[in-house]
């Protein structure tokens, strides 16, 4: 089953959107990889 | 949140749920096994409907899907509960409980499918526990979806009776089904489960269109074993899955299978290569940081058509998803 640790903020941020995904070491996601997404 | 099941029947004083290979059979009061459905007064019901324990924007690389719409970003939910009992479950503080046990969000189907256009998102993914689990909400909630335009995906075991796979395959566009093993025995162990239900679902996934990939997972002394891998890929080809990406994916200690070691990254590479070798057309190694198989090849001509490097793309696929080199078609779902 795919991960669901990863670190999302996007729903702090209203009407915008932010949101970093942080995947650490577990089997589903890829280590240390970090995906960063900004729509303002 | 309190919801009337689909599929089950009953016999004398006991309900037997017919959604999932388990078929449990529930006396009054009593829970299945996925831990979501009770027999209440000869009624299924099923406790995970609208109430989400887990709720995030992925990119659908994370699911993982490398050939279905690249780049975008799915909005990715679970309730609590799962059908399957794995010894290495990542997500077991979800999946190993019950809906009644988590924090949840009150989150109906048309609440969903507003926030993914609200938030972007070109699909909706049901994920993290197997949405087998919450089958009646993914249900209704990707018939939504599929009629505001956006796409369903489903991250899931595929341990699944046929009818209600049937109901559900219309809305569903892209899956990623994890084959554990080929070995049954192994099956039963790790999981808790059997091979061949698993074998139905991936053959009536490909039959009905819906954009395929599957994951193994090489768990050490489980799953690890290259003559049963071998088995699979044979398998595979044999029944028409050469163009299915397959993504092997390393092992890292968890919940009770803590004890053991990662995956050696050689078997992970080995396996790979052995994959390619029997004529799988996209092979992947997942979870070992950016390698050879991180990439997408051009079956043809061998050019890199997307570069990975966790969850960043760079692409030199051309809009209609052929080869920038050779245009020749990639398989998967461009636009
Ligand atoms: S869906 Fe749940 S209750 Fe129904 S058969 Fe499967 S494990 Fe048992
Ligand atoms: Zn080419």
């Amino acid at each position: 089953m795919e991960n669901v640790m990863s670190v999302t903020v996007s729903w702090m941020v209203s009407g915008n959107e932010c949101f970093i995904v942080v995947s650490l070491a577990f089997a589903r996601c890829l280590i240390g990889s970090i995906y960063y997404k900004n729509v303002f | 949140m309190r919801h009337e099941a689909k599929y089950y029947r009953k016999k004398g004083n006991t309900v037997i749920c017919e959604l999932c290979p388990n078929m449990c059979r529930l006396l009054n009061g009593e829970t299945g096994k996925c831990r979501t459905r009770t027999n209440r007064h000869g009624m299924l019901i099923t406790e995970a409907y609208a109430n989400p324990c887990a709720l995030h924007i992925d990119p659908v690389e994370k699911k993982p899907l490398y050939h279905f719409l690249p780049g975008t970003s799915t909005l990715s939910l679970a309730t609590a509960g799962c059908n399957l009992a794995c010894r290495n479950c990542q997500n077991h503080d979800i999946s190993q409980t019950s809906p009644l046990e988590t924090q949840n969000l009150d989150l109906q189907p048309d609440d969903i499918v507003v926030m993914a256009i609200q938030k972007g998102c070109s699909s909706i993914s049901y994920t993290y526990t197997d949405p087998v689990a919450y089958y009646e909400y993914m249900l209704d909630t990707a018939q939504k979806a599929n009629e505001k335009g956006l796409k369903n995906i489903m991250v899931s075991a595929g341990y699944i009776n046929p009818q209600p796979l049937d109901e559900l395959l219309p809305f569903i566009d892209a899956a990623n089904i994890d084959l554990k093993t080929f070995d049954d025995n192994v099956y039963h162990e790790l999981s808790g489960v059997h091979l061949k239900p698993v074998l139905n679902t991936l053959l009536k996934l490909k039959e009905a269109g819906v954009w395929l990939e599957i994951t193994n997972l090489l768990v050490p002394t489980y799953s690890d074993d290259v003559a049963m891998i071998e088995k699979m890929l044979d398998w595979l080809v044999e029944n028409g899955f050469k163009s299915v990406p397959i993504h092997y994916n390393r092992f890292v200690p968890t919940y009770k299978l803590h004890y053991l070691h990662s995956t050696p990254i050689a078997l992970l590479l080995q396996v790979a290569e052995m994959a390619v070798s029997k004529g799988m057309k996209y092979v992947y190694v997942g979870n070992i940081g950016p390698n050879h198989y991180s990439n997408t090849y051009c079956p043809v001509c061998q050019a890199v058509l997307l570069y990975r490097t966790g969850y960043s793309i760079r692409s030199k696929l051309n809009n209609y998803g052929k080869c920038d080199e050779c245009n020749c078609e990639l398989d998967g779902v461009w636009k």
